[in-house]
């Protein structure tokens, strides 16, 4: 050992602590002696100590506003499920959890057709930005957005790889309206497409955290997944339309009001073994009767 | 009025607070950025991961369980992102820490620190290693971070850290001496012929 030299990743492996204590004593007692493998440990410690000594760099302001403005409430409107619905309104659903956590569910407008012909709904939901932590309140700066959003149908961008518009009447089909249980992959693809995260010169464009609700953002799985767990969450009590009798086997049901323009309607979220199911509930819930105008649905764990 | 602590912060981002979370981002943003630059090693790169970074962050902090700091939480985020940048990106070559928002602080700070030259070598030197050691050694070396911590942030053993930061050590070294070399400025008592051998197995 103190013959030959001593390779330099094991010097740098001494001074990193991976020797045992054997091999230490060995490389160190060779170090007393061979003054070229000393130097060659020194220079390893003056890496060391020149990194250390490199300070942080302060973010520049510009990359700062595009950060903090990528972390507005993403974009997120777009139509989950159309049915006919012969009310005229704009909903503007917005519940509050005791927890303070905002779900924003926006029902699209529910527009007449003077033909007779059937029209739709369109059940929208905010993204996971306002699940978390609502940057906005969505009140009257949002509707005027989202009434542009929905009033021609088929503006509005469909999720990606999700649920499908449907004009079918009959009860929600779990095929057409289940949403994939969230997906890494597709969450940050949709992140990165709400977000404009990627690199180019439209990057840091994001408006007014009021503006953001734009039609033709996508609206990840986990956006809608996170809306019925926020809910089932809560307290199991259907106490905002009691006259709305959810599916035998059901469990943890949940109704919230919806504070909807003229039309009685609740938002009634419970589960069916590994699905959550969220309808959108018609009529008068104290009495009935009621009807289910839109209902989502998506697999939990 | 008395500093509220990071995984307080967290939390009262889940609980809808809508000024935690920005909080917390302008509270470590130097940090942050710091730790993007130099693990991609180019400000544009940086942005991107660390904006990738931050919304995983945002929208994943109710995952957050507290057994590790909420720095190490986001460092580890910060990591990852600008790993999977990295491997995302095509074959450009990584770029010298000389353009944009990191120069001129570099610089700035060449005029005041004794070891000017030396910080800069570092500084580019250290674009030029492989991802895994880098990320490594800007935990470790340059934030300052445990072992421990840095094995947290990245998700791999404490050894693995130890063996990364070894390694890239070595090749700093390396870069180092090649490059007084070529500038004709060897540096005094480096022995020219040692055993340095190339290191960067990792």
């Amino acid at each position: 050992m103190s013959e030959s030299h001593v390779d330099i990743d094991v010097l740098a492996d001494l001074d990193a602590g991976l020797l045992d204590a054997a091999r230490t004593e060995d490389v160190r007692a060779h170090l007393v002696s061979c003054p070229t493998c000393a130097e060659q440990l020194r220079q390893l410690q003056d890496v060391r100590a020149a990194l250390a000594s490199l300070r942080d760099v302060a973010m520049p302001d510009d990359v700062l506003d595009r950060i903090t403005a990528s972390l507005a409430p993403p974009a997120a409107v777009i139509p989950i499920i159309r049915r006919r619905h012969r009310a005229r309104s704009t909903f503007l659903v917005a519940v509050s959890s005791a927890a303070a956590i905002v779900v924003g569910v926006f029902l699209g407008h529910l527009t007449s057709a003077p033909t007779g012909q059937p029209t739709s709904t369109d059940l929208a939901v905010a993204g996971s930005g306002s699940l978390l932590a609502p940057v906005t309140t969505p009140g009257s700066a949002v509707g005027p957005t989202l009434a542009t959003a929905t009033a021609v149908p088929g503006s509005v961008n469909a999720p990606q790889g999700t649920a499908q518009p449907s004009s079918n009447p009959a009860p929600v089909n779990p095929q057409t309206a289940a949403m994939p249980t969230a997906n890494p992959a597709s969450t940050s693809a949709a992140m990165a497409a709400s977000s404009g995260s990627s690199s180019g010169s439209g990057r840091g464009a994001s408006a007014s955290p009021g503006a953001s609700l734009s039609p033709g953002a996508p609206l990840t799985s986990a956006d809608l997944e996170q809306v019925a767990k926020v809910l089932l969450a809560k307290p199991a009590a259907v106490d905002a339309c009691p006259a709305f009798t959810v599916p035998a086997g059901s469990t943890s049901a949940r109704s919230e009001p919806l504070p909807a323009d003229g039309v009685n309607t609740s938002l009634v979220v419970y589960r069916l073994g590994n699905t959550a199911v969220a309808d959108v509930v018609a009529g008068n819930c104290a009495t009935g009767p009621t009807t289910v105008v839109d209902a989502v649905r998506f697999s939990v764990a | 009025m008395e500093e509220v602590a990071d995984d307080e912060l967290l939390r009262r981002h889940v609980a809808g607070d809508s000024t935690a979370f920005d909080t917390l981002l302008r509270r470590h943003k130097d940090r942050l950025w710091s730790v993007a630059l130099r693990t991609t090693g180019h400000p544009q790169d940086a942005e991107d991961a660390l904006q990738d970074a931050m919304l995983n962050a945002y929208r994943r902090a109710g995952s957050f369980r507290g057994d590790a700091a909420v720095t190490t939480w986001l460092h580890r985020i910060v990591v990852n992102a600008c790993i999977d940048r990295a491997r995302s990106r095509s074959a450009r070559p990584t770029q010298p820490l000389l353009d944009a928002s990191g120069a001129s602080d570099i610089a700035d700070r060449r005029d005041a620190v004794a070891e000017r030259e030396a910080a800069l070598d570092v500084a580019s030197a250290l674009s030029q290693i492989p991802d895994d050691q880098r990320a490594a050694i800007v935990l470790v070396d340059i934030e300052g971070m445990s072992v421990d911590e840095a094995s947290r942030a990245l998700g791999v053993p404490s050894g693995t850290v130890k063996s990364r930061c070894a390694r890239g050590r070595v090749r700093l070294a390396q870069l180092l001496r090649d490059d007084a070399g070529r500038n004709g400025q060897a540096p005094a008592n480096v022995p020219q012929e040692g055993p340095m051998k190339g290191g960067d197995g990792t």
